[in-house]
């Protein structure tokens, strides 16, 4: 396992709140149609659909409303995938009122958790720590997924003593753990 | 003055990491300053690269990536650029960005997509043997991003 100390951890700047890319009306129309049809997938509590037409807009507008960024980030971190919550955050204008409480969530991401790249077969077993809240807990799950279906992982895990493939593997606070197998 | 000092740079390279180091400060150098030395600039820091014998880590393969989506935002290639800010940021995904990266450009915007796409959709490819993608030993690497690929104790290679 090579471990590498993230110094510049904190020194990721978001963008300021810019202008749309086009002002041409049929433009702004379809942002507009596909803002509203990710809150009624909000609305209706469709986890899959929100994220789906997160990308369709981000690929048409991607200067859209802060809030929607935040949306798909609460949507990414339900599914456990820690690695786009953080980038979804990140795409947050600084100061945002939009964050509110991703705040808090966005800072426990750069200081709770380690930077995680596995190479292993696929099918390969993992296991992680014993975590009692939740958003860590399906982070773990999630890694354990991927590694298990696609044997490679790049992402975001809380600090912990993991095993993948019958080898050890440490990921502490802002720290890279690289393991190969 | 900074084509002598490119000169010299190169001269009496060592192909070490200290000289890569050097070689891309007088890139910064000649991107904030002097635009008639970025040409010269890039081809040192691209020599230095092809020629060291160290591994490179990945907080140096992620500033090597931000320099070059500078570069590449001001020959007006925005898809370039943006995945070299990708490159960066899975190198190192808190790394500083680079001071000449305008916040407002193409390229950033760019960015935003393909970090989603790389991220939702994992597209990566095996390697045969172990290899350091940008600093990080693996047996894959994410497909058509730019990287820095070295086998242990050789000389890496820029592909781009």
């Amino acid at each position: 396992m090579l471990t590498l100390a993230l110094s510049l951890f904190l020194g990721v700047a978001s963008a300021q709140s810019l202008p749309p890319t086009s002002t041409d009306k049929g433009h702004i129309a379809e942002t507009r149609r596909l803002t509203d049809e990710l809150k009624d997938y909000l609305r209706e509590g469709k986890r899959s659909g929100v994220e789906r037409t997160y990308r369709t807009l981000l690929a048409h507008e991607p200067r859209m409303d802060p809030e929607l960024h935040v949306i798909a980030a609460r949507a990414a971190q339900e599914r456990g995938d820690a690695f786009l919550t953080l980038a979804r955050l990140q795409r947050v204008p600084p100061g945002s009122t939009a964050m509110g409480e991703m705040a808090q969530v966005k800072d426990g991401l750069l200081e709770r958790y380690g930077y995680v790249r596995i190479s292993a077969p696929k099918g390969t077993e993992m296991t992680g720590p014993a975590m009692f809240n939740p958003m860590e807990r399906a982070a773990i799950d999630f890694a354990i997924g991927v590694v298990k279906e696609e044997g490679g992982f790049l992402g975001l895990l809380p600090a912990g003593d993991y095993v993948v493939g019958g080898q050890p593997m440490e990921v502490k606070n802002r720290m890279t753990a690289n393991i190969v197998l | 003055m900074i084509w002598l000092w490119l000169w010299l740079s190169t001269a009496w390279a060592n192909c070490t990491i200290a000289d890569l180091e050097g070689a891309l400060d007088g890139l910064d150098r000649a991107l904030s300053a002097d635009f008639r030395a970025v040409q010269p600039a890039t081809e040192a820091v691209e020599r230095q690269i092809k020629c060291t014998k160290e591994t490179i880590s990945a907080m140096l393969a992620a500033r090597i990536h931000h320099t070059f989506a500078v570069l590449e935002h001001r020959t007006k290639d925005p898809e370039q650029a943006a995945k070299h800010l990708v490159a960066a940021w899975i190198a190192m995904p808190m790394s500083s960005k680079h001071p000449q990266m305008p916040i407002a450009s193409e390229a950033q915007e760019r960015f935003k997509q393909l970090q989603e796409s790389v991220l939702a959709d994992r597209p990566t490819s095996s390697l045969p043997t172990l290899t350091y993608v940008d600093g990080h030993p693996a047996t894959w690497a994410v497909d058509d991003l730019p990287a820095i690929l070295q086998k242990p104790g050789k000389k890496p290679k820029f592909v781009r």
